[in-house]
């Protein structure tokens, strides 16, 4: 019989545990592994994605919040843009604007060149 | 290349860069002594799968600590074991920590002969009379091939203290096999 002091493993029972102890297919075990790693991956992307909405949220609403601050800050100071006075503005010829009916392209083309 | 020709070193420097595949060759060729590891720290087949894969994810989660210039075994195998461990606290509620008379009956199908029904019956119970580290121990060097450094680096214990636990593990084992231990060797 082995000597208990022996210092190299005993077979017999080395054998008893491996046959006796542990599940018995490494390749299926291994795949539930790898579904688990890849269930965590999906894990932290949920995560991110949950995330993601709540945070583009609160950025609207700073936007919102510093807009509407700014504009209390101006004090009411500005006033109301007509259309009239964009275009103006814009240097949109005013026969264009003023023409009875939709002007032709010759037309367009005409007050614009004149216009430079 | 064979995956069966690289190194455990090699797989898991490959693994720490986000190689699944890497992971995956190490989880097949650790699985069997990760999962005895936690079958006797645990009280069945089924509870030491859920811990094996508990550590497997917690190595995986950590394998860029790894230092690939150390045996990969011992490593992989204290993460398995504290893993097993901190499943049997959580489950402590539940359960004694002893593993139960469940476990050999647990896998045993109508075609398994009585002999070895009444074998693995046998080692269960012994390996219930002994404390948990010498399980782990004499598993480790008898089952696994560990050297007693190695074991004694998986339990956090001096190598000393290995030695007697594998020692005194055998001497349980052998006395409660006795009948089959002859025509075992």
């Amino acid at each position: 019989m082995t000597s208990p002091f022996d210092a190299r493993p005993d077979e017999a029972i080395g054998r008893l545990l491996r046959e006796h102890l542990g599940g018995a297919d490494s390749v299926v075990f291994a795949a539930r592994v790898r579904a688990a790693i890849a269930g965590e991956a999906d894990t932290a992307w949920d995560v991110l994605a949950r995330w993601a909405r709540p945070g583009l949220v609160a950025a609207a609403a700073v936007a919102l919040t510093v807009g509407l601050w700014l504009r209390i800050g101006s004090g009411g100071e500005m006033e109301s843009i007509t259309l009239a006075d964009a275009v103006q503005a814009a240097g949109v010829p005013e026969a264009l604007l003023t023409a009875p009916s939709s002007s032709s392209a010759d037309a367009v083309l005409a007050a614009i060149v004149g216009d430079q | 290349m064979r995956t069966t020709d690289v190194t455990d070193a090699e797989l898991a420097a490959r693994a720490a860069g986000g190689d699944g595949d890497a992971f995956g060759e190490l989880v097949v060729r650790h699985a069997p002594a990760a999962r005895r590891a936690a079958t006797v720290v645990l009280s069945s087949d089924a509870d030491a799968d859920d811990a094996a894969q508990d550590g497997f994810l917690a190595a995986w989660r950590s394998i860029d600590r790894y230092d690939g210039n150390r045996p990969f075994r011992p490593w992989l195998m204290r993460i398995v074991v504290n893993a097993a461990r901190d499943f049997r606290r959580r489950r402590a509620v539940r359960q004694t920590d002893e593993l139960s008379p469940g476990l050999a009956s647990g896998a045993a199908g109508p075609e398994r002969s009585a002999e070895r029904l009444l074998l693995r019956e046998r080692l269960v119970e012994a390996l219930r009379l002994l404390p948990e580290r010498q399980r782990l121990a004499v598993t480790m060097f008898d089952a696994e091939g560990f050297a007693h450094a190695e074991i004694a680096e998986v339990l956090g214990v001096p190598e000393g203290t290995v030695r007697s636990d594998v020692f005194h593990a055998r001497r349980t084992l052998r006395g409660a096999l006795a009948p089959f231990y002859e025509e075992m060797k």
